[in-house]
Order: structure tokens, then sequence, then C-alpha cells
């Protein structure tokens, strides 16, 4: 099919899915794309002067040339007036004030408007670019407001009738008053969602896009579908599968679905995907079970990384994992490096981190208490003054700590501690890793968040 | 500084352009004449706002606003996303004040070369590009195959193209 045949076919609204693909490889070429704009043009240009032509076109005569109907009067440019002068009065009434826009007092923000920064500046206007150097706040004239994450970054695309806000980065909770005119939308690059007065957050990850419902309902759209979000759900998109929803039961979470998506991160020292693993580990006991799902784990068993020297990190850690407690028991070892390094343990059914090594052995345990026989993911992040815990990506605990070390030797393990070799981890452990680096709270959000979610 | 007055007529001249844009968004040539009409009327509320130097890029950000309202109000998408979004990138960038002498000087020679058509091939070209009609309803209606009216189509723009550039030259 040559390009013209497909220009055709896009004019008319005709395209298959295949057609489609064809067409945007020929658009990705720029001349391409400015022969369409051309080509619609003239296409135009023929139906329009095509139907005049045509209405004055009567019976052909004996000569074979077209006779010309009588012109009438045209009473167009009258009705155009009194309809201009209509909707003028209409319009006034269209404008909406409510969508005036301006930047709060206590935040730090630093706004690009037609290529250069603004200082000093607090009034919004469209087509600005705003970045939150620390949270921030933008606040509407209807009393909606906009929070935006350190590091978030949002263009204003339209604060006419309608208030639409496009998210490159970052997070953004939204509370809105009901909107008497127009729509307040944020669009990230593969959704859209649209508010039916409520509180909500958008977050736009590295691939995809979390939208997480406060209060009320808003719309959730992206190129497959379009659905209505209510209270309490949250629902993540996916630009090549569609919507993805929440799924509450964590007897069923999807632990394995995030690592796609995180997999090329720098910082991630250590993943374990049990068969394609770049770190050799060995099974001393235990089994490896597939599920239903035909996810992986390690049930009742003990992984061993001889090459434990690999394992040299920097002065800041996450370790991070998805256990299943099927027994209560003390210091039930999930992924260490010996007793003198990093270690993550669960103690009588409480997360317990180990952060270093003689002469203290520095530990603590968190205080909450894990469900028998449920998946949970744990993050411990450690800092060289400061500890964090996390479950199901809500911090659980967070304190100043010290005599940090996290580079003694130690053979790493999997189920178990090198230097207590009589424990073994009772239960079934999905997936372990280590990042490098001190993730965010919102960053052990997300994990979380592709966690919760079914393929 | 320029008036209400100046600021509509210098508008009303993109009218082919911006109805071209809003018909890439919306595939039908009432509606998008409806979508610019409506750009026209907010331009005249907010004239005293219109950076005069980019009257056409505010007119077309207002084209798409209102031709994505439409789209919204009757649920109703034509194209796949990721083929809108390229397109309107190239729309952006060449729907400019070139395209409109184009436009205009076409506008000029196309009544011209539209009434040398034959009826049937008026018939024809409204036919496919106004009403849409598919090939094969053509094909019964001028009495030849579906391959034949495609053929037809292709030769017809032709034809204007040639008398256009014939009358220009």
């Amino acid at each position: 099919m040559d390009k013209y045949e497909l220009f055709d076919k896009y004019l008319i609204g005709d395209l298959s899915d295949s057609e489609t693909d064809a067409l945007i490889d020929l658009l990705k070429d720029d001349e391409i794309g400015r022969e369409l704009v051309e080509y619609s043009l003239e296409t135009k240009l023929f139906v329009d002067c095509g139907k005049k032509v045509k209405s004055r076109i009567s019976v052909p005569s004996k000569t074979g040339k077209f006779r010309k109907s009588k012109k009438r009067r045209s009473y167009l440019p009258v009705l155009l007036i009194a309809a201009m002068m209509a909707f003028a009065f209409l319009g006034m009434q269209l404008f909406n004030e409510k969508n005036y826009a301006e930047i709060s007092k206590s935040s730090s923000v630093q706004i690009l408007r037609e290529g250069g920064k603004l200082s000093n500046n607090k009034s919004l206007k469209e087509g600005d670019n705003v970045r939150a150097l620390a949270e921030s706040e933008i606040k509407f004239n209807d009393g909606s407001s906009i929070q935006m994450s350190s590091g978030a970054e949002i263009d204003i695309r339209e604060l006419v009738l309608n208030k639409t806000i496009f998210l490159h980065r970052g997070k953004v909770s939204i509370h809105t008053m009901p909107q008497e005119i127009g729509t307040l939308s944020v669009i990230t690059a593969d959704s859209r969602t649209e508010v039916l007065g409520t509180k909500f957050s958008v977050r736009k990850l590295k691939v995809g896009t979390v939208l997480e419902v406060e209060k009320g309902q808003v719309r959730f759209s992206n190129k497959n579908d379009s659905i209505e979000v209510g209270q309490g759900s949250l629902v993540y998109t996916d630009p090549k599968k569609g919507f993805l929803r929440k799924n509450s039961s964590t007897d069923n979470v999807h632990w394995r679905l995030w690592n796609s998506l995180n997999k090329n991160d720098e910082s991630l020292h250590f993943y374990t995907d049990f068969i394609n693993g770049n770190f050799k580990g060995h099974l001393l006991s235990g089994k490896i079970e597939m599920d239903s799902k035909n996810r992986h784990y390690l049930s009742q068993g003990l992984i061993s990384f001889p090459d434990s020297a690999k394992f040299q990190v920097g002065k800041e850690i996450t370790m991070f994992g998805w256990v299943r407690i099927l027994e209560s028991g003390v210091h039930d070892p999930v992924f260490t490096k010996g007793d003198d390094s990093w270690r993550f343990q669960i103690h009588q059914k409480q997360p317990h981190v180990g952060y270093g090594g003689v002469p203290s052995r520095s530990h603590l345990d968190s205080d909450v208490t894990l469900d028998l026989g449920k998946w949970h993911l744990i993050h411990q992040v450690i800092y060289q003054d400061r500890v964090k815990v996390f479950v199901n990506g809500q911090e659980v605990t967070n304190v100043e700590v010290s005599n940090v070390s996290l580079n003694k030797a130690g053979i790493v393990m999997i189920g178990g501690n090198s230097n207590k070799k009589a424990l073994v981890f009772k239960g079934d452990i999905g997936e372990v890793g280590l990042f490098n680096r001190a993730l965010s709270t919102e960053e052990v959000r997300d994990m979380f968040d592709f966690g919760k979610f079914k393929e | 500084m320029q008036s209400r007055e100046d600021i509509l007529r210098q508008a009303f001249k993109y009218q082919d352009l911006l109805e071209t844009y809003a018909y890439s968004w919306l595939n039908d040539w009432n509606l998008c004449k409806d979508a610019v009409q409506e750009a026209f009327i907010q331009a005249s509320e907010q004239w005293q706002e219109i950076d005069t130097e980019r009257l056409l890029q505010w007119l077309k950000t207002v084209t798409k606003r209102r031709a994505i309202d439409i789209i919204r109000k009757r649920n109703r998408i034509i194209h796949r996303e990721d083929l809108m979004n390229l397109v309107d990138g190239h729309f952006q960038t060449y729907l400019n004040e070139e395209m409109l002498d184009k436009a205009k000087t076409m506008r000029k020679r196309l009544q011209k070369c539209l009434s040398r058509l034959s009826p049937e091939n008026l018939k024809v070209l409204l036919g496919f590009y106004e009403k849409k009609l598919s090939t094969e309803k053509l094909s019964e209606m001028v009495n030849r195959s579906p391959n034949a009216v495609r053929i037809l189509l292709h030769r017809i723009r032709h034809q204007l193209k040639k008398c256009i550039s014939q009358e220009l030259g």
C-alpha cells in the first residue's frame, strides 16, 4: 500500500491497526509528515470548493457545458455577526476566573516561561513549566490545589476553561473542588486522569503511571481504555498492556512484576533471579518452587553465594525482599552477609535489621508484626546514621543509629546466615535484592505498588 | 495596538488551516467547522490577551482544545493516540504561514479546475472525501471496480494538481 492510500485511509478514518503502524513508521520522516499536512489541506479545499461547484451545476445542456444556477443572496455575514454577538455574551459567562493559579508562599519552584526562567513570580500561565525544588503547592482560585513532591515537574497545558496539567516526572497530589466549568486533568505520556471532584495523586514512573484515589472518583484513561476509579482504589497503567487494577489481597501479590522496570537501575547491586542471576548461587537446601503464575520462590531453603566478595557496597544501602513467614522463629535470616555486615532477618515475626559488625553487631527490631502465611514486601534502608524499615511500602521504623559497617567479610546467603548455620528461614522468599543506595520513600512505595498488581 | 476587528480579521484568514487541523482530530468536516468557530469566539472574547505575533499558534491551541472537547462529549476517538501525537506534531510544525499562502493560491484556482471535472469524477471525489463512501460503494455508483475507483481517485487528484500548477504557470 503506497503512502497516498494510507493518507486516504487516514483521512476517511478507515485505518486498520497494521495500517496505523505502517503510517506511523512513514510519519517518522518529517518530509512525509509535511506531505500529509499538505495532502490534508488539499483535501479540505477539494471538499469545500467541490461542494460549491457541485451546487452550481444543474442539468447538463446539449452543448455539454454546465449551466450555473442562479446566484442567491447570502445572509451568512449577517448571521455570523449575530452569532458572534450572542456568543460574546455567552463567552463572558464561560470565562473561568476560578482557574487562576499561583504558587503558594512556602513553596520552592523553578518556573520556565517561553524559554526563560522567572524569579519571584507566583502566578502561573498556560505554557509554564514548573519544577518543584522542594515540596510545593499550586493553588487555584476555586480552592483546588496541587501538591508537588520535591523533584516533580509539570507543564501547565491549559488554564482557560479546563485546568490541564502535564506531569513529566515525580508525584502530584491533587485536592479539587467540584469543577463548575471545564475539568481538571492530569496527563502523563501514557495516561489521562480527569477529575470528577475528588482528592487523588498521580505518580509518573519510569514506565507507566500510578493513580491513587483518596476521595471521590476520577476518570483514568490511556490509549486503550478509560475507567472511573473510586475512593480507596489504586490503578496502574502500562503503556503496552493497558490497565492493571489494584489487587487488595496480599495473598495474590505479583511480586516479580516490578523487576522488569527496575532491573536497569545501575544502583541495583544484586537482584535474585533464581534462574538467570549474574551472581551464581548454590541451592544448599530446600526447594525452588513455582506457583500457579509461574513465579519462582525459595521454599524453606538456603542459597549460598561463594563469590560474596562482589557484594562490596557503599555507605548507604537498601535491602528488600518478599517474604512469607510460615512459622515464627528467632533471627530467621532472609538475606545476609554473615553476622558482621548487613543482615535482613525476621525475629519473632518482626523485621530485624543488622547494620554492623564487631564489637556490637549492631541491629534493631521493627515494631510491626507480620502475619503468618501472607506475603509481605520488606525494605530495610541503612544510612550511616539512620535505619528505616518499610513493610508493604509503609514506613514502620525510622531511628538514628551509629556504628554502621556494611563491608565486613562474610558469605552472602538467602534464607541463611553463614555465621549461624543452624538458622534457616522458616517460610518462603519470593525475591530479594540490594540497592547500592538509599531508596526514597516514594521509590519504596512504587515498588510495592507494582507488586500489588496482577498482570 | 490592534483592535478586536483586526485580530479577528487576521484569525479568519487562518480558517482553512485551522479546519484542516481540527479535522485531523475530529475526522468530520462539520465538526471541525464547529471547533474552529468556537476558537474564533474565544478569540473575540480574549483578543486583548492574544500575542498577535503568535496568533496562529494561539488559534491552533484553542482549536485543538475545542476539538478534544468535542471528542470527549461524543466519547469517540477516530485514530490511535500514538498516531495522533505524531500527526499533531507535524501539524504544529508545518501548518504555518507558508502553508497559508499555498492554501490561498490553491483556493483561487481550484474552483476553475474543479468545474472542469466531469460530474461523475466530482461525484467520486466528494463521495470519497466528503461523504466517506467506501470504494466498494462508489464502485456500485459509477459502475466500475473498487480498484478502478481507487485509481480514478488518484488520477483526479493528479489532474487537479496539474490544473492548479498550469493555472499558476
